[in-house]
C-alpha cells in the first residue's frame, strides 16, 4: 500500500510499549510497509534543552541523516521526538545551520520530510480503508492533543493548533463519535511532574471532568506523557487510550497484553467499543 | 507598587540578557493578556505572563528572577500561539529561567525527593524536570 520510515523513539520500546505494539500491528494488518531508521538513537527529549542547544539539535538530526539513506518519509508515533526531529529539521533550512550540522555528521543528500503518525493515517487511501471496518458503538470518546504535536506552530505546522482534528478524523471513519469540548490543546502538566506534582494533579483534574461533561466515557490521545500523566494522576477512573489501540480493535487485532499496560483499566469501554462483535 | 522608569533599567544587563536568549521583540507587547488567557497554570502563578512581560517592559528583572512563575511554565507554548503580535512569550520565560540557574537559583531540590515521589512520576516527566536541574552548570 505505501512505505514509510519509522521512528519508535525510546518511549514506543518501553514505557509506551502498547502504542508501539499496537502501531506496528495495524501498520502491517494494513499493508504499509515500515522501517526503523537504521541505529537511531534518543532524540534528545527535553533533557538536552536548556543543558547543550547544539547537542539538542544534533541528536535528532543524526536521526534524520540515517533516515535520509532509506527512501520514503519519516512517521513519528511520539509527540516530543516529532517535536525534537522538527526543529532539527527547521535548523537544517538555511545554509549555514546545514553546514554547521553537516560539519559534525557528514554531508545528507537529502533532508527526508517528518510527519506525526496520525498523518499517515488521515491519507484518502487509508481512510478508506479503515472506513470498510467500522465499528457499532454509542460510546462517545474525547480526543486529546496535548501540546507538543501542536506547537510551536512555526515550526510544526502539521495541523492547525488551535483546531486539531486529525484523531477525530480517524475515529469518526472508523464509526466512533467524537465529542466537542474545550480542552484538546491544554497542557496536562507533565512536564511539571517534578516541580510541582500538585499543579499537574489540578490540570488533569480540570481535563477530566470536561471530559466527562462533553459525555465522553474516555480519552484518545497519541502522546506518550499525556497518556502516562492523565491516567496516573486522575481520581475518576476514565481510561486514556492511544490511537493506534482503537483501530487495532476496530481492525479484530487487539491483544489483553496492550490493556494491561494501562493504569485504569479499560476492559469496559473495550467491550463497549467492540458492540457485538 | 510604585515603579519608576528610567533608561538605565531599561538597558540593564539583565535585560539585554532576556533580549539575547529569548530572541523576542519584547517592546512589542501591548498588554492584551491574550497569553495569560490561554495559559494552564496562571492560577497558580504570583506574576502571570503579560504582567511577567511588562515588568521585563519595566526593566524589573530581581522580581522576576525571585518569582515562582518562572518554574511553574510548563513550556507548552500556548501563549506564543495566542499572542496577536507574535512573541512567543515561553521564551521570555525560558531565558529568566536560565539566568536564574546560572545564578544558582532553583525549584526543585532532587535529593530531597522521595522514592515514593520519584515512582510516581512518568519517566518523560523526571528527565523534564532535571533539563530545568542540570542547566546549573
Ligand atoms: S499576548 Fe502578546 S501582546 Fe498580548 S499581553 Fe501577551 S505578550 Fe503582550
Ligand atoms: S508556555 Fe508557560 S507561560 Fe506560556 S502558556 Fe504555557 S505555561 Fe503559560
Amino acid at each position: 500500500m505505501k512505505r514509510i520510515i519509522y521512528y519508535p523513539g525510546c518511549t514506543l520500546h518501553s514505557t509506551a510499549y502498547e502504542y508501539g505494539n499496537s502501531t506496528e500491528a495495524v501498520l502491517k494488518h494494513l499493508g504499509i510497509e515500515f522501517e526503523e531508521i537504521p541505529d537511531w538513537n534518543c532524540c534528545g527529549a527535553a533533557s538536552a534543552k536548556s543543558l547543550n542547544h547544539r547537542l539538542s539539535i544534533l541528536l535528532p538530526a543524526r536521526n534524520l541523516r540515517n533516515a535520509a539513506d532509506l527512501a520514503g518519509d519519516v512517521y513519528v508515533p511520539c509527540a516530543g521526538c516529532y517535536n525534537n526531529l522538527m526543529k532539527a529539521k527547521k535548523a537544517m533550512e538555511n545554509e549555514e545551520g546545514r553546514e554547521e550540522i553537516e560539519k559534525k555528521l557528514g554531508k545528507f543528500h537529502r533532508i527526508p520530510e517528518v510527519y506525526p503518525l496520525m498523518n499517515l493515517f488521515i491519507d484518502d487511501k487509508v481512510l478508506k480503508k479503515l472506513s470498510e471496518n467500522k465499528l457499532n458503538t454509542d460510546v462517545k470518546i474525547a480526543c486529546y492533543y496535548g501540546c507538543a504535536f501542536l506547537r510551536p506552530e512555526e515550526i510544526l505546522q502539521n495541523e492547525n493548533p488551535e483546531l486539531p482534528k486529525s484523531i477525530d478524523t480517524i475515529l469518526n471513519t472508523l464509526g466512533v463519535h467524537t465529542v466537542e469540548w474545550p480542552l484538546k490543546s491544554f497542557c496536562c502538566g507533565g512536564d511539571l511532574s517534578l516541580a510541582s506534582s500538585d499543579i499537574v494533579s489540578v490540570l488533569v483534574e480540570k481535563i477530566l471532568i470536561y471530559a466527562i461533561e462533553a459525555g465522553a466515557s474516555a480519552i484518545v490521545t497519541a502522546c506518550p506523557l499525556c497518556q502516562a500523566n492523565l491516567e496516573m494522576r486522575q481520581k475518576t477512573k476514565m481510561p486514556v487510550f492511544y490511537f493506534t489501540e482503537i483501530i487495532g480493535i476496530a481492525l479484530g487485532i487487539d491483544e489483553n497484553k496492550w490493556w494491561k499496560k494501562h493504569l485504569v483499566d479499560p476492559g469496559n469501554v473495550v467491550s463497549k467499543l467492540k458492540g457485538g462483535r | 507598587m510604585k515603579i519608576v522608569l528610567n533608561r538605565e533599567k531599561l538597558n540593564s544587563f539583565y535585560v539585554q540578557t532576556i533580549k539575547d536568549i529569548s530572541l523576542q521583540k519584547i517592546m512589542s507587547c501591548y498588554q492584551c493578556g491574550k497569553c495569560t488567557a490561554g495559559c494552564p497554570v496562571a492560577d497558580f502563578m504570583d506574576v502571570v505572563p503579560n504582567e511577567m512581560m511588562r515588568l521585563v517592559m519595566l526593566g524589573e528583572i530581581e522580581k522576576l528572577l525571585s518569582s515562582k512563575a518562572i518554574w511553574l511554565c510548563t513550556s507548552c507554548f500556548q501563549c506564543g500561539t495566542r499572542c496577536p503580535k507574535g512573541i512567543e512569550v515561553h521564551r521570555v520565560f525560558e531565558a529568566l529561567r536560565s539566568i536564574a540557574l546560572r545564578e544558582g537559583k532553583n525549584y526543585t531540590d532532587i535529593e530531597k525527593l522521595s522514592e515514593d515521589v520519584l515512582d510516581e512520576i512518568p519517566q518523560q516527566g523526571i528527565i523534564a524536570g532535571f533539563r530545568k536541574f542540570e542547566s546549573l552548570e
